[in-house]
């Protein structure tokens, strides 16, 4: 940049480099400039370093929060309406108790109609087949009811209370899935239809023996099978 | 104390040789940055700017002369107007045109004192006043001026003409001014 020639006016340079004060001009205070200088000289760095550490804090805050935030919105809304989503989140499937519990309650519930077994000493095992437009046949296993009951269907106020009764139990076996509407349950000619109970010896129960039962809660085991 | 020993003092971390350096250059480096930038205020900051890189610098510096010491200080006085300038986004850009090289003339110019040479100067628009302190006064070349200020060589070297043809206009107006004072 030297070796150039810069067609320099004459003098311009060594006159403007020997300036150090205009004519009519108080010369600049270069004690309070030097001290601004000073000042700025002994800041630590570190502060400048401090701010850049907690500028990128706050941007890492301000990016990960939203997301956490956002996280937690999902986990709501699935917990919200979770019967009209076919998706079972993971929410669900805690409150869902493990198959494990399930076996042991069921363990535990065998236990029990054991003892009472054992207590009764009088194992009763009902054991219904139902065919469509026929009537019931009952048969006991090993029961104490050596006589056979016929039962006939009874009245439809009593019939829905056993109804309930069954549904309470099991819920996939429908009484009006049995005959077409026209002999249901609840027509005439259907409660008329007299029901024949058998007990596993092969003798059919008295009329009088299923009312009473029946009368006095007679309750009537369907078999998973079915 | 010579300049030597004061920059051995001062990158030793010395405050008094710092100081004393300081109040060397202080006023010609505030002059310097004055012609660059015409507000009082925003020159002594850039001074003080530059100051502060030149002593934060110092200690990596190595002395080769006062000559040399003295241009390394005037560039970062530049740099630290230039980028000022660059902020403030004052530069005057126009369209680029074949340079006319205008020559000021020699007896006129020989006349004026450094204050003029200075009022004149500053009296030029900012894209014109920096070209033309850069290439007249600095000593740079139209392409270390183009890197600088981030323009083209040919911008560069038609700011610095029309400098020249403007410094013309106010250099015959002086004259005639000059002319009358001296009949008087």
């Amino acid at each position: 940049m030297l070796n150039e020639k810069h067609n320099d006016p004459p003098g311009w340079k060594s006159k403007l480099e020997g300036l150090t004060v205009l004519p009519g001009e108080t010369a600049p205070g270069k004690e309070l400039a030097w001290e601004k200088l000073q000042g700025r000289l002994q800041q630590k760095p570190l502060k400048r370093k401090a701010i850049w550490y907690w500028a990128a804090a706050a941007i890492l805050l301000a990016c990960i929060i939203p997301r956490m935030t956002a996280n937690k919105e999902q986990d709501i809304v699935v917990k919200k309406d979770p019967q009209q989503q076919n998706i079972i989140s993971p929410a669900l499937h805690l409150r869902v108790p493990p198959k494990e519990t399930v076996m042991a309650n069921e363990h535990v519930e065998k236990r029990k109609v054991e003892n009472r077994i054992a207590k009764n000493q009088h194992p009763v095992k009902l054991k219904i087949t139902i065919k469509k437009n026929e009537p019931f046949t009952v048969i006991t296993g090993t029961g104490i009811e050596k006589d056979p009951v016929a039962i006939t269907m009874p009245a439809a106020t009593t019939d829905t209370a056993a109804t309930v009764a069954v549904k309470k139990k099991l819920s996939v076996v429908h009484i009006n899935e049995l005959a077409p509407a026209s002999v249901g349950i609840f027509s005439p000619t259907y409660a008329q239809t007299p029901f024949k109970i058998k007990f596993r010896n092969g003798k059919p129960a008295e009329q009088k023996f299923a009312s009473q039962q029946y009368a006095s809660g007679f309750k009537i085991r369907l078999s998973p099978k079915n | 104390m010579d300049i030597a020993q004061l920059v051995k003092e001062a990158k030793r971390g010395s405050k008094a040789a710092q100081q004393c350096l300081f109040d060397q250059f202080a006023d010609k480096m505030l002059m310097l940055c004055r012609r660059y930038v015409k507000n009082r205020e925003d020159a002594e900051e850039m001074m003080l700017d530059g100051f502060y890189k030149f002593f934060k610098n110092l200690p990596a510096f190595t002395y080769q002369g006062d000559a040399a010491l003295h241009a390394w200080l005037k560039r970062i006085m530049v740099n630290e107007c230039l980028m000022f300038l660059r902020k403030k986004n004052v530069f005057t850009i126009v369209t680029e045109s074949t340079a006319e090289e205008n020559v000021l003339a020699e007896e006129a110019l020989s006349n004026l004192s450094a204050a003029e040479i200075f009022n004149l100067v500053v009296q030029l628009p900012v894209g014109y006043r920096t070209v033309f302190n850069l290439y007249v006064i600095e000593g740079f070349d139209h392409k270390e001026i183009a890197a600088m200020m981030g323009i083209s060589e040919g911008t560069s070297k038609s700011q610095l003409s029309k400098a020249r043809s403007l410094l013309q206009k106010m250099l015959s107006q002086k004259g005639i001014e000059y002319v009358k004072r001296k009949a008087q």
